[in-house]
């Protein structure tokens, strides 16, 4: 099993490939190498995540995230550096595996249905395992730059899959914005990919395990930030989180897995493998809780009032990204990766069950939906089953056993001020999550004629969405009663197992459920108050919550900072540098020429024409007989040339 | 076997002017079965050459005549680690750009006999170990290209090609002051560049900087470096396709293989005094480059623009030399002059299918090509990807390097840093290429006009393509020929 990891990279790589070349010429377009390949995904992952929990003695190494299994390949050398490539196995990387193949190939097998005769089927799955075979490489990655590969791989899987529909400008326009958005991130990562690298020399995990302690304070401080900018730009932090709401011109399948499920968690799993060096910096801990805290925050609010239920979803993905990473923040790593994982299957299944109402009724916009529970019976317990995840209902929703250990590990680090944050967010996150199962499938229908044609999918679609509801309500049980989380994905947390004051926190979290969900129940079930009433009465209030202020700041950036100074400096080159300095030159040149012409005329040509030139005839034709032109010219002078600065320097030098 | 790879093209040349004119398919035949004999004859030597016995002072395939005796100048080639990937990138590239010429009807006798010439002048560059020769090689380039645009260009191509002319040869004139004073200051005088190299701890104080500045300036025009890069965008513009692929692919690189070869292998003293400046050089060409692209229309000129970002990459790679990370980033520059060659190269190779069908490049007029020409727009994506560097594929390998060597330069950490805008906006502005002329909605009045890549122009971008990818995936290949010649020209410089 885990002596051929690496498989499970390079599966869906082989399907990718074979879809694109050969898929239209094969049944079902292919699609079924994709999710052959993710299939035996599962199955291996299941099996390393069995060896890591049952057979200890099969991970020879010890490490800062538990016993690992190791194994490499040089990939290139350079002088004295050693570059590989390999696969790393722990505790972390084997549930991330089981997340990744299991929601991948759910999805593969739902967008069966959902893309189902739509153009460029085959693409589209070569596209999906190709994001599949890159993420896949970046779990299993046991050293930064093949994580950092897979990292950009996987940014440009999605970059294609946002604007996989790209005759629709809005698509074309998404899909740039999300490559460029996290790129800037990225150079952040880069750089500190590059000054780690630099600092000690090797960028395997287990040996900078060894080693970071011989970083100086500063140096760890700012390597963390630069790692820390590129999981801001992945899993759409503030202030780069502008791309994500816009991702969701991607297809609902793609947003499901990329978008909400695994892609967008890679920065969450970065913080998460490198928590040891942000554990070194204060500084670099406190600001990412404080990122963390202020998106959950954030995002939550932008979700209000959202009508497009991609939307509500998105901000809601950005919200609970913002809560792992908060977990990063107060150094209990174990309760981000467990609610990562958690996340994962409920918010896939949150996607699924969007995609299979908009598959219904071909609309976004809640304000055009209603009662659709009686025409979409499993969509909606799905649905309902992934709401209990994501609330936090006690005891039920695997959420609640993610979230709890978050807000406890908030409160543990002695964070008051970001416990209120987190739990205010938790409170609006219940909020928003019952007003779009309200909107969508309670009350009236509010348009007749989508509700009248509206049915339910077939079982391509519905069967993943039933798998996905039994995780979204079994995971957080199993992974905290049976298989205790953190007895086996390790990360040396510095608030490890200290999650005390469970008392307190349970009790803030069920005022926040049953203020959410009372608050949600009263305004869209009872309309008392109204929210448009609302709406009117807190016009200030209202509008912070509505206009994208970010939108708008990263239109005026990119202006600003981008095409602004390259229509500055290209004129600049082009009028000043070239036609100004540079023909200007040329010009001066030919002048120069001119008066040398009269010297030549009037001096040299009466004193001494003969010989030189009649030498220079002779040369001249020689030349003429290739080309005419001033080349001719050219080549004389230059002979000439070199024979008096021949002479010249010999005088010189002596 | 180098005397045979730089001269079959000559050849070649020379039967062409034998061939009646009339008779275009065996002019053509002939062009591409010369330089495809020295691509056979190139990959031979690539096999035959011991990459881990590879240097400056221990060069292979060495052949040597006595030339002028009086001056001491002789005909000596022999080729290391540096030089060979570069002779197999133009034995290569000039077969893909000969292929690429089939189209051209005007005048093609001649045009196929300035190509060919100019291919031995390239290859003549990079196997010459005589100062003498070098320079007689280095010169050679210009006519053939001086014509190649001059003749065959766009619209603007007299005052393109007259300005590439004058700019370079303004730049060789002082370059070959560099030369005669250091043949002059030789003992005994030697053109010998091997010879000079192992004199070179007689060459130091001010007035080998002189030296110095007098060789960069004829090197920097080439690359281009800022401020020296203002003819390289006409020049792209009017040059016809397969020109622009030599120019960028291969020409380019005589500068910086020269800076490294002559420069670097010859006055370490005044190289390890200029590497904070070059590697500031490197920061304005890599940003600058990568905004002026930014605003460009023509997708030449974009691409244009893009080089001269790129070929920033690799004189931060080279500054890297004095810095505790100098193996990384002579390396990553080595590897960027061949990458960009074949990303680079097969950019304007596909620019140039668009071209002759539309002629037009501004990419306001097109939109929406991606469901019309998707093999087009696929190969197109996959190399704007390569050229902004994506991991995975070959332009990450040496953009990664060159970035690791500058990081090496602790005191310059600033403009390393400052650098990485570059990055951000390379993807930018690709992106937006690809955005503008694949995606959105099809803009009509391509309606029927436009159709899918086809065999011939097929031929020539797809085996640029897989070598993206698998130098990309599989660096090693490339490294492991230079990588001994490199670390000896360190020690040899910085003297470890």
């Amino acid at each position: 099993m885990l002596d051929y990891a690496y498989l499970i990279p390079l599966l869906p790589l082989a399907a990718s490939v074979l879809i694109l070349f050969f898929g239209k010429k094969l049944p079902l377009g292919g699609a079924w190498i994709g999710i052959l390949a993710a299939g035996w995904g599962v199955v291996q992952s299941f099996g390393i995540l069995a060896n890591v929990y049952l057979r200890p003695d099969l991970l020879p190494f010890e490490g800062v995230s538990g016993r690992f299994f190791e194994r490499t390949w040089d990939w290139f050398t350079i002088g004295p550096v050693r570059v590989e490539t390999g696969v790393m196995i722990d505790g972390m990387a084997a549930m991330m595996l089981v997340v990744v193949t299991v929601v991948s190939f759910l999805v593969q097998v739902y967008s069966l249905g959902y893309q189902h005769g739509k153009p460029r089927f085959s693409r589209y799955y070569a596209y999906l395992s190709f994001f599949t075979s890159a993420m896949l490489l970046l779990v299993v990655a046991n050293n930064l730059l093949q994580f950092f590969m897979g990292w950009e791989l996987m940014g440009l899987s999605s970059y294609l899959l946002i604007g996989f529909e790209f005759e629709r400008p809005a698509a074309a326009y998404a899909s740039r914005k999300a490559f460029i958005t996290t790129r800037i991130g990225d150079v952040g990562f880069y750089l500190g990919l590059l000054l780690l690298f630099t600092s000690l020399g090797t960028l395997n995990f287990g040996l900078i395990g060894n080693e970071y302690k011989s970083l100086t304070p500063a140096l760890a401080t700012v390597i963390s930030l630069l790692l820390f900018a590129g999981a801001v730009g992945k899993s759409a932090q503030v202030p780069l989180h502008v791309w994500l709401p816009d991702a969701m011109e991607g297809p609902t399948p793609v947003s499901a897995l990329i978008h909400a499920a695994t892609m967008v968690a890679a920065g969450v799993f970065l913080l998460a493998r490198f928590h040891f060096l942000f554990a070194l910096s204060p500084f670099a801990l406190t600001l990412v809780a404080w990122t963390g805290g202020i998106t959950a925050l954030g995002a939550a609010l932008s979700a209000l009032t959202a009508t497009d239920i991609k939307k509500v979803l998105a901000y809601s993905t950005i919200s609970q990204l913002g809560f792992m990473v908060m977990s990063m923040g107060v150094g209990d790593p174990q309760s981000g990766m467990f609610h990562l994982t958690t996340h994962a299957f409920f918010k896939a299944l949150l996607f699924l069950g969007a995609g299979s109402v908009i598959h219904a009724v071909h609309t976004n916009e809640m304000p055009l939906m209603g009662g659709l529970a009686k025409k979409l019976p499993i969509t909606a317990i799905a649905m309902f089953c992934a709401w209990l995840a994501i609330i936090g209902f006690p005891y039920v929703g695997s959420g609640f056993y993610s979230k709890e250990a978050i807000l406890g590990a908030v409160l543990a680090a002695h964070h008051p001020a970001l416990f209120a944050v987190a739990a205010f967010a938790a409170f609006l996150t219940t909020f928003y999550m019952t007003r779009l199962m309200i909107l969508t499938f309670w009350g009236t229908p509010r348009d007749g004629e989508r509700f009248g044609h509206a049915h339910e999918s077939g079982p391509a679609m519905a069967i993943p969405l039933a798998i996905l509801a039994v995780f979204s309500i079994g995971a957080g049980f199993l992974l905290h009663f049976v298989f205790p989380f953190d007895k086996w994905v390790v990360i040396n947390a510095l608030h490890h197992g200290a999650h005390d004051g469970h008392g307190v926190v349970l009790g803030v979290s069920l005022v926040a459920l049953a203020a959410g969900l009372s608050l949600a129940v009263a305004m869209y079930v009872f309309k008392k108050p109204d929210p448009v009433w609302v709406a009117g009465r807190f016009p200030a209030l209202y509008q912070l919550v509505t206009v994208r202020y970010f939108d708008k700041a990263y239109l005026y950036l990119s202006d600003v900072l981008c095409f602004k100074p390259a229509r500055i400096l290209a004129e600049f080159d082009y009028n000043f540098l070239d036609q100004f300095v540079v023909d200007g030159v040329g010009a001066v040149g030919q002048w120069l020429g001119r008066v040398h012409k009269w010297v030549d005329d009037v001096i040299v040509d009466g004193v001494c024409v003969n010989g030189w030139g009649w030498l220079a005839d002779r040369l001249g034709s020689g030349v003429r007989a290739v080309q005419s032109g001033f080349v001719q010219n050219y080549l004389l002078a230059a002979a000439l040339g070199v024979g008096v600065l021949l002479l010249w320097i010999a005088g010189v030098l002596g | 076997m180098l005397s045979l790879i730089t001269f079959l093209p000559l050849i070649g040349a020379l039967v062409i002017l034998a061939l009646p004119k009339d008779n275009k398919a065996t002019i053509r035949l002939t062009a591409v079965g010369s330089a495809l004999a020295s691509l056979a004859v190139s990959l031979l030597a690539w096999a035959r050459f011991d990459g881990a016995a590879g240097g400056w002072d221990t060069m292979q395939l060495v052949e040597r005549v006595a030339w002028i005796p009086a001056f001491n100048v002789q005909y000596i080639v022999g080729v290391d680690g540096l030089s060979l990937p570069l002779v197999l990138l133009t034995t290569g590239l000039s077969v893909i750009a000969l292929i690429a010429s089939f189209g051209i009807e005007n005048r093609l006798k001649e045009y196929f006999f300035w190509f060919l010439l100019l291919e031995t002048g390239m290859l003549g560059v990079f196997v010459s170990l005589d100062m003498f020769l070098f320079y007689v090689f280095w010169e050679i380039t210009l006519v053939p290209m001086y014509f190649l645009i001059g003749v065959w260009g766009g619209p603007k191509r007299e005052y393109a090609a007259v300005k590439f002319f004058l700019y370079t040869l303004a730049g060789s004139v002082l370059m070959l002051l560099g030369i005669l004073a250091l043949y002059f200051s030789s003992e005994p005088r030697t053109f010998d560049m091997v010879e000079l190299a192992k004199q070179s701890s007689a060459f130091v104080g001010t007035r080998f900087i002189w030296v110095f500045l007098a060789l960069f300036v004829g090197f920097a025009v080439k690359v281009p470096a800022f401020p020296f890069h203002t003819w390289l965008p006409l020049a792209h513009v009017e040059a016809p396709t397969a020109v622009s692929v030599i120019l960028a692919g291969v020409l380019l690189k005589m500068g910086t293989y020269g800076l490294l070869r002559v420069s670097y292998s010859i006055l370490p003293e005044a190289t390890r005094w200029f590497a904070p400046y070059l590697l500031f050089i490197a920061f304005v060409n890599i940003v600058y480059g990568a905004f002026c692209a930014m605003n460009q229309r023509d997708m030449k000129r974009m691409v244009a623009y893009s080089s001269v970002n790129h070929m920033g990459y690799c004189l931060l790679g080279m500054a890297a030399i004095t810095g505790t990370n100098a193996a990384a980033g002579l390396s990553g520059a080595m590897v960027q002059m061949v990458t960009h060659g074949i990303i680079t190269g097969s950019l304007f190779l596909l620019v140039g299918v668009i071209y002759d069908q539309a002629h037009t490049r501004n990419i306001d007029e097109f939109g929406g090509l991606g469901a019309r020409l998707p093999i087009f727009a696929g190969i197109m994506t996959v190399q704007a990807m390569a050229s902004l560097g994506l991991p995975g594929l070959a332009g990450f390998v040496g953009e990664f390097l060159c970035f690791l060597g500058g990081f090496g330069q602790k005191d310059m950490l600033l403009w390393v840093g400052l650098s990485v805008i570059g990055i951000v906006v390379t993807a930018a502005f690709f992106l937006k290429l690809i955005k503008d002329v694949f995606l959105g909605t099809f803009n009509s009045k391509w309606e029927g006009k436009l159709s899918e890549m086809k065999g011939r122009e097929l031929l020539t971008v797809v085996p640029l393509v897989v070598l993206t990818i698998w130098i990309g995936v599989y660096p090693t290949s490339l490294l492991n020929k230079m990588a001994p010649s490199i670390e000896k020209l360190i020690e040899h410089v910085v003297g470890k």
